[in-house]
């Protein structure tokens, strides 16, 4: 299985997203109920000194999730966690990539920690962290 | 700025419910384009009892969505206006499920000061135990967010 197919240093399958577009962030405020209008309203973004509206981190953190998920399943995410390094602005095409970091064994689960970072196109990185997800049991037959 | 005898403070609890119409919908803003989050049948076949939960939908019970916490937040000196998020990190223990209602219990962990380029900021970390209708714990969340200003 995967799980064992993979070890630390491999890269993950990259992600590149479509260009962040102004009605994607006003979605985005809808489903997840942030409605700053820092991500919203263009003039309210110029009077807090930025060119225009910005995308929520929380966006970002969701792009980054898929590769967790497309790796071992919603349900198998134990851990996930980010720093947002920098501000994600409207155009930008993000790109998630990740690196398997470490296998282990706890709770009777195989589990795998990967770091993980989303970038845009010119490669400044706007989000970075690691995700754990267990693939398996400690029985499962290598 | 938010006075560090404050730290400890708690805040809620809050109740969310889990709805399936926020999972389809945040799975499909990100762009994500699995079934799981879309299709019950497909989840049920998949061996979950309903829809599944992405990994962030626990935003849609965090600081962000909370109004009252926000206003909360702002009576202890918080700027509104110049909150960055910083991180965030999840815990997961047990699944969210559509259905589920939540209870979530905000905390204080952390205040700190801090001299950035452009003047002085500080970084609080907010600690969130989400629990279901079972009494189980679902999530633990841990944010920290810049306040400037």
């Amino acid at each position: 299985m995967l799980y064992d197919e993979l070890t630390p240093g491999d890269a993950l399958p990259t992600l590149t997203l479509p260009p962040v577009t102004h009605n994607q962030l006003v979605r985005y405020s809808g489903a997840s109920g942030d409605y700053n209008p820092l991500h919203t309203d263009p003039s309210f973004a110029r009077q807090a000194g930025l060119p225009d509206v910005i995308a929520h981190g929380m966006l970002v953190m969701g792009m980054l999730g898929r590769m967790a998920t497309d790796l071992a399943g919603p349900g198998q995410v134990r851990r996930f966690g980010v720093r947002f390094t920098g501000k994600t602005e409207l155009g930008d095409i993000m790109t998630c990539s990740g690196v398997v970091a470490e296998k282990r064994e706890e709770n009777g689960e195989r589990r795998m920690r990967c770091t993980v970072q989303a970038a845009n196109q010119r490669g400044e990185v706007k989000a970075s962290g690691s995700f754990e997800v267990a693939m398996g049991t400690t029985n499962d037959a290598c | 700025m938010i006075d560090t005898e404050h730290i400890g403070r708690t805040f809620g609890p809050y109740q969310f419910e889990v709805e399936r119409g926020t999972i389809r919908a945040l799975a499909t803003v990100v762009g994500d384009p699995n079934p799981l989050y879309q299709d019950v049948a497909a989840a049920v076949a998949a061996g979950y009892p309903d829809l599944a939960a992405p990994p962030t939908l626990p935003t849609r019970f965090s600081l962000w969505a909370n109004a009252a916490l926000l206003a909360e937040l702002e009576q202890l000196g918080a700027p509104l206006i110049g909150m960055l998020h910083g991180e965030q990190e999840y815990s997961y223990h047990t699944p969210l499920v559509p259905g589920d209602r939540i209870n979530a219990e905000t905390r204080i962990a952390e205040l700190k000061a801090k001299q950035g380029s452009s003047g002085p900021f500080q970084l609080i970390t907010l600690e969130t135990h989400y629990t279901n209708q079972r009494g189980e714990l679902a999530v633990t969340e841990r944010m920290v967010v810049v306040l400037k200003g």
